[in-house]
């Protein structure tokens, strides 16, 4: 924190400011709630409701998995010591990452989640490219949306399992991807030690408390990016490119990034593209639960925006391709 | 931004969230399940808030410990993170309604895709049967034979269609959030259309060979339209 000791008024003032700012903000909400009651009629029109039911539905769903993702990585940091990650991960990240893809089926939640717990494992000392590996597979392989997508296409079997080995695929290479970049990957992650001196039940709020802090304004502003395009571009808009094979797979996968739809619902979604091929409804499948405006959001918050620059074109131009790639193959 | 201000952000998302659940107003966002995890969620966010809200006063410089001051130019949290107040200003001032006619219109060229309900309407040609917009629709795309003749009652809200006197009962359905919510539309013959978005019960038959595939709704032959009110929740 600034500690200026120049005494001129406007310091003086902006010191006050601060010094003030819960009041400041506590006021200016105060006001607005009830200048709300004159202004909300004048904001009545469909499509601003709209929005805000998209936006808020988002924001309502996703902060409990984010508030479960922030406990978890508050628990890896705090609970479970170098030395278990390192018994329970191959010495070799080479072999950790296919590891760590395989273990993602073990988080039943959505991306929100995963990105707290990605970072703290990192702090941990697992090898980024593992972590990330993680962080691609659990939204994508886990039981809760392998069912979900098992009832959007009844009898339809090889979907489920398209799925499955596509956003492996997917989470994998990208590891390796990593791995082979190593140090060359522009990658800030936030020094751990937070209430040094205090019991561990203070820390792990404290933990928690700033690993929420820190990704819930980037999932804000992923949640208003996803919801204006929900309530903006009508999705009958994609179907027609939908009879081309290569632009269809890659206008839905373009529609998964900007929609940012939990990985849970999606597949009722896609399962609505009757016109696309199988092959692009795939695509929609394994590049929404890997990369979305949402995620990247978030991306940009725990490991910096060159990291992202890289991190997202990467993830989705291999989500595509392995969705074209096992389509083909089993579809 | 200041740690009573982080408080105070943690804590109003919590109320939010609490108030949803509590008053069931969640369920014009997300599903019936969600409740008990949006209120244990709302208790531990009231809970995270409590730490920096009780000590907003305390000077910041000299504790070191619990306060972040690092890497972000000393001041703790992103800038980002204001964006959490804005979420807070919807609910309150907004209050969002559920999702109606305006989505559903703009979703109206989508083809509706439904999955065999889990339990079936047991119907009876002598009398009306309150049948779900879902079934209804997946009955018609089965060949319509277990519709015919049967008078049934649909529910939902008046979408237009683009016809001068289209209009459809209608239902939305989510399947996690508002984000992904798709409409089942039932087209309603022979009845003038009543407003936008006014919760309609529709008593009628099935016009035979309507919505016998998923790019077409399918049809029903109006007896009757009575004005309603919504139900608690709105979504199938």
């Amino acid at each position: 924190m600034a500690t200026t000791t120049a005494a001129r008024p406007r310091d003086r003032m902006r010191r006050a400011g601060r010094d003030h700012q819960v009041e400041l903000v506590a006021g200016a909400l105060v006001a607005l709630f009830v200048a709300g009651t004159w202004l909300a009629p004048a904001l009545d029109g469909p499509q601003l409701a709209t929005w805000s039911t998209v936006f808020l539905a988002i924001v309502v769903q996703s902060t409990p998995f984010l508030v479960l993702g922030v406990l978890l990585s508050a628990a890896i940091s705090i609970l479970l010591s170098e030395r278990v990650l390192a018994r329970v991960l191959p010495q070799r990240s080479v072999l950790a990452v296919p590891v760590a893809g395989v273990a993602g089926i073990g988080l039943p939640g959505c991306e929100c989640a995963a990105v707290p717990i990605t970072a703290s494992l990192m702090r941990r000392g697992v090898a980024p490219a593992v972590a990330l590996t993680f962080l691609l597979a659990a939204p994508a392989v886990n039981p809760a949306v392998l069912v979900s997508t098992a009832v959007a296409f009844p009898g339809q079997p090889s979907m489920v399992v398209a799925r499955f080995v596509a956003s492996l695929l997917t989470a994998v290479l990208v590891g390796w991807w990593c791995l082979a970049r190593g140090s060359r990957l522009p990658m800030t992650i936030r020094r751990q030690g937070l209430g040094e001196g205090l019991g561990t039940g203070q820390r792990f709020l404290a933990t928690a408390r700033h690993d929420f802090l820190h990704a819930s304004g980037f999932l804000v502003i992923g949640a208003g990016i996803a919801a204006a395009v929900n309530t903006f571009v009508p999705r009958s808009i994609v179907d027609t490119v939908a009879g081309q094979a290569v632009v269809g797979v890659l206008t839905l996968a373009l529609f998964a990034f900007v929609v940012a739809l939990c990985s849970e619902s999606d597949a009722f979604v896609a399962a609505s593209f009757t016109a696309f091929s199988d092959t692009a409804k795939l695509a929609f499948l394994v590049v929404g639960p890997a990369m979305d405006v949402k995620l990247a959001s978030m991306e940009v918050g725990a490991f910096g925006s060159a990291f992202a620059r890289q991190f997202v074109p990467v993830v989705v131009a291999t989500a595509v391709a392995c969705a074209a790639l096992v389509g083909w193959w089993l579809l | 931004m200041r740690r009573g201000t982080q408080g105070l952000l943690l804590a109003l998302l919590g109320t939010v969230l609490l108030q949803l659940a509590l008053s069931g107003d969640h369920l014009r966002y997300v599903t019936g399940w969600m409740r008990w995890p949006l209120v244990v969620c709302g208790v531990l966010l009231l809970a995270m808030a409590l730490g920096p809200l009780l000590a907003a006063h305390e000077p910041e410089d000299d504790e070191g410990h619990d306060h972040d001051g690092h890497d972000h130019g000393g001041h703790g949290v992103p800038r980002v993170t204001w964006f959490l107040a804005l979420p807070v200003v919807v609910a309150f001032v907004v209050s969002p309604p559920e999702l109606g006619s305006f989505l559903a219109e703009r979703q109206g060229g989508e083809s509706a895709v439904v999955s065999r309900p889990d339990e079936m309407t047991a119907l009876d040609a002598a009398q009306v049967v309150p049948v779900p917009l879902d079934e209804f629709i997946w009955r018609a795309q089965d060949g319509g034979s277990s519709l015919h003749g049967q008078p049934v009652e649909l529910t939902g809200f008046v979408s237009y269609g683009d016809g001068s006197d289209d209009w459809f009962v209608t239902r939305m359905a989510i399947g996690c959030c508002a984000a992904d919510a798709r409409p089942f539309r039932v087209q309603v013959q022979d009845s003038p259309r009543p407003s936008r978005d006014q919760w309609v019960e529709v008593e009628g038959t099935h016009v035979p060979g309507t919505g016998a595939t998923e790019e077409s709704p399918p049809a029903v032959a109006a007896s009757a339209v009575t004005p309603t009110a919504a139900p608690d929740g709105t979504y199938e």
